[in-house]
């Protein structure tokens, strides 16, 4: 029997979803041992026999949280892919502003959208098997992720963090040069591809174990980052997590 | 040079040991023995999953051509290992370790030390032992499990109680109402069992937590320092001294161990 | 045999090489260098400061391939060690004694089949070092700034020309034939004395104060200095830079990665190492190196206490690569200094 996948998704843009169908060499192949049954964003049919579901963005209204506690039950498995539906993703800076102050801003309009609630994250919701992290996913880890369901083994995730993959690539450090970069405590799994386009770690995959905040803070103040700055770059993805800075 | 392929070998026979625990009987293709010494480990290997540090629970010349594994489910090959059945195949490297020095201590009397899991790897000593049961002296042997229910190898300690060759002694730290025997630490089963330290070698496998506790009872019973063995426990990846994640301090655990004597452990201050 | 090579044949020299080897070059990047595979000799910079990694990683790679096996059957499992002719070229001597020590480490039997079939398939070309490369270096007070074997040619700028120390065989079989090289001379052997002369005026600065042959004794009576250990270990971000740059780290986990079809895979290894947070974690849940202190404390132990007990040298060649990539700024310069004054005040 193929394991039968639902693919769902909340609040989000959908890029994870994605991701899993850029997996294009891979997919034919994945399709002879496993089944999608509700996958929007690939197929029309809407499947309710799902064991396994992957859930794809961060809660942000009332009615999401009851679709989701649905999904829940009919699922064995529940995974929570992508920042947003990990970490809250970038929808959880809305929460930092007073409710519905952000929506003039966000759309030119404020009759939009009344009925939301500050951003949770899946497990603040629902009870959750595994993550995939990353904003976007990183398509090899979840069909590492696929396989490992197939092998019956827990996947596990790198416990190290993007440091790691950064400088065995040979790169040049980006705080070495004076800039910041949140790599030294995010987990790693994205082979570091931020960093190696120069662009700074923004932590979309969470942070590692027993991560050293306070260092990595000290380090940017004194690249010149102040304080708030510090807290805002942790926000971009990691705001529902405590923090103590 | 060495390589990291695998062994391959054959699942003969698994038995349900506790709840968490298995015992498997292993045959490697090439019906060779393992050929290895008490203590001992080996890597099991299950492609696509990995490998785990195994120690081998049968003594060297038991069975011929097949050995036994006490298996604990806690990670993911290991609970994979408890997926497979009879006649599954599985990889296996080794035997790697220093393994116990069954022939430096003959003519001594043994105390042996098992807490938990430990009994596993000490079962290959205590089987050795008792098969050349003429070449030693006392063959003492203290277990201690956290439950009567987690007692490893429960038909063989029963057998072991009522054996004269062997003085055993269990504890356990939670006790069900149809306990009999001793209840509390490990430690607690000293007093019931007289030696002389001159003549005595103790050897200790549990959790880490253990090891201080005992060792201190021992030299305060008098036993040399370098009579006392340990078998250490750490991550070991390749076996062959080159990783890195078993070693401690100067040493690497898989080569230059696993088996260590007090004397030697003390010396390394990351070893207890 | 010595020989000299003009300053501007050495592309042509290159050029040569590239036909029979993978050519393996400093390469300038942003304002760094790294080690890459070139094909073109314009892409090598001789003059060049320590590279961002190491080129032992050539030899020892990342996420090399072990055993390439079939899920279904274990009987198909196979070894994979092979490896492509290669010349690391214009490698400093802090570089090179690191590869001298990793071959001792990794030859000690039971040894390691990829790293030896890739050294043998590696020829070396030295490059002198005629003053610091860089700040955070302490190759000098370690005499690693010098390299006496380990390699097959070893270049010496003596102005306008190179002069070049054929050590073996396969060296000369590079040097000779086409006409690039020429036997060195009296006056070349004079210039190559008055650059080595210079290279003493280069060299002057001691970075750790104090008797370094004692360091591995004074840092054993630090064991339990908690000053030292403590403070590293409250800045440091196990974030692993330090251990993936060291030329002369090579600890090492094994994974197992399947084809999407399910049915053949690879093991394969990636640099692993000490600081780390579960490098030494059990499935079990325990950690036998819990704390970044203890982790700190073993990588400085490991290459100047244990591998030098073990091998008769220290692991710490003194590049500098674990400092410049700290971006908590732990510098195992100042860590030993500490250590030496711990010792003056203990006295």
């Amino acid at each position: 029997m193929k394991p039968k996948i639902g693919v769902f998704s909340f609040t989000s843009c959908e890029g994870c979803q994605l991701q899993i169908l850029n997996l294009e060499d891979e997919l034919p192949i994945l399709l002879g041992q496993i089944e999608f049954v509700n996958f929007r964003e690939a197929m029309s049919e809407k499947g309710e026999d799902y064991e396994i579901a992957f859930i794809e963005g961060s809660i942000t209204r009332e009615s999401e949280i009851e679709e989701l506690k649905k999904i829940r039950e009919k699922a064995r498995i529940l995974i929570a892919f992508g920042a947003c539906a990990h970490l809250g993703g970038v929808n959880n800076l809305k929460n930092f502003h007073p409710q519905g102050s952000w929506l003039p801003s966000v759309y030119g309009r404020t009759d939009l959208f009344s009925d939301t609630i500050p951003t949770k994250r899946v497990k603040d919701v629902v009870p959750v098997e595994f993550v995939i992290p990353g904003c976007p996913i990183d398509k090899k880890e979840f069909l590492r992720f696929i396989q490992g369901l197939l092998l019956n083994i827990q996947p596990r995730l790198p416990d190290f963090p993007v440091c790691v993959e950064c400088r065995s690539k040979g790169n040049i450090c980006l705080v070495e040069e004076g800039k910041w970069c949140l790599g030294s405590v995010t987990r790693a799994g994205c082979d570091a591809i931020c960093p190696t386009y120069r662009e700074a770690c923004a932590g979309c995959r969470g942070f590692v174990e027993e991560a050293n905040i306070e260092s990595l803070c000290n380090i940017l103040m004194q690249n010149g980052l102040s304080k708030e700055e510090i807290r805002d770059k942790f926000r971009l993805f990691n705001g529902l997590e405590p923090i103590d800075l | 040079m060495f390589n990291f392929l695998p062994m391959p070998a054959t699942i003969v026979d698994i038995r349900q040991l506790t709840d968490k625990e298995r015992l498997f009987t292993i045959r490697l293709d090439n019906d060779r023995g393992i050929r290895h010494r008490p203590c001992q480990f080996i890597l099991i290997s299950l492609l696509g999953i990995g490998e785990a540090p195994i120690s081998i629970s049968s003594p060297p010349v038991d069975s011929g051509r097949t050995f036994e594994l006490c298996i604990r489910a806690v990670g993911n090959l290991t609970n994979a290992m408890h997926r497979l059945s009879v006649n599954d195949r599985i990889g296996i490297r080794g035997p790697f370790g220093n393994g116990f020095p069954v022939e430096r201590i003959e003519g001594k009397d043994i105390l042996i030390v098992a807490g938990g899991l430990g009994l596993a790897p000490l079962r290959s000593l205590i089987k050795y032992v008792l098969q050349e049961r003429g070449r030693y002296g006392r063959v003492i042997l203290l277990i201690g499990t956290k439950r009567p229910g987690d007692i490893l190898f429960k038909e063989e300690v029963l057998k072991w109680e009522e054996d004269p060759a062997i003085e055993t002694h269990i504890t356990v730290d939670v006790a069900e109402p149809s306990w009999q025997r001793h209840v509390g630490v490990i430690t607690g089963l000293f007093k019931h069992v007289g030696i002389d330290p001159f003549k005595t070698i103790a050897a200790i496998v549990g959790p880490p937590v253990m090891y201080r506790f005992v060792i201190k009872e021992l030299l305060a019973k008098g036993i040399f320092e370098g009579n006392i063995y340990l078998d250490l426990e750490r991550r070991m990846r390749c076996g062959i001294g080159k990783c890195g994640h078993c070693q401690i301090n100067g040493i690497y655990l898989c080569q230059n161990g696993p088996v260590l004597s007090y004397l030697e452990a003390r010396k390394l201050q990351e070893a207890l | 045999m010595d020989v000299t090579i003009q300053s501007n044949d050495v592309d042509r020299f290159i050029r040569g090489l590239l036909l029979y080897y993978d050519v393996i070059a400093p390469v300038a990047r942003d304002g760094r260098f790294v080690f890459e595979r070139i094909d073109d000799p314009s892409m090598a910079s001789l003059k060049y400061d320590t590279t961002l990694l190491p080129p032992i990683k050539w030899i020892y790679p990342n996420n090399e391939i072990l055993l390439e096996f079939d899920l279904k059957d274990i009987t198909k499992t196979e070894v994979v060690a092979q490896s492509r002719k290669q010349v690391l070229t214009f490698v400093h001597p802090c570089d090179i004694n690191a590869i001298n020590l990793m071959d001792e480490v990794l030859a000690e039997e039971p040894s390691d089949v990829n790293y030896l079939t890739r050294r043998q398939s590696t020829l070396i070309i030295g490059y002198e070092c005629l003053g610091p490369c860089r700040e955070n270096i302490l190759c000098f007070d370690k005499g690693y700034h010098i390299a006496y074997r380990g390699f097959d040619l070893f270049f010496t700028d003596i102005g306008g020309r190179y002069y070049v120390h054929v050590a073996t065989d396969a060296g000369r079989a590079m040097v000779e034939g086409d006409g690039i090289f020429k036997k060195a001379a009296y006056d070349d052997w004079k210039d190559l004395m008055r650059a080595r002369a210079e290279r003493k005026k280069g060299f002057n600065k001691k970075a750790v104060e104090g008797d370094i042959g004692m360091l591995s004794h004074f840092l054993k009576e630090a064991y339990n200095a908690d000053e030292i250990w403590e403070a590293e270990g409250r800045k440091c971000l196990s974030c692993g830079a330090c251990i993936i740059v060291c030329p002369t780290c090579y600890c090492f986990d094994a994974v197992d990665e399947v084809c999407p079809d399910m049915e053949k895979g690879v093991r394969y290894r990636r640099w692993d190492g000490c600081q780390l947070r579960g490098f030494c974690k059990v499935a079990g849940g325990e950690n036998f190196r819990k704390s970044a202190a203890e982790r700190v404390r073993h990588r400085v132990f490991k290459k100047e206490v244990y591998l030098k007990k073990r091998f008769g040298r220290s692991g710490c060649v003194g590049c500098g690569r674990c400092i410049d990539s700290c971006i908590a700024k732990i510098s195992i310069i100042d860590i030993f200094n500490r250590v030496m004054e711990r010792a003056r005040r203990n006295v």
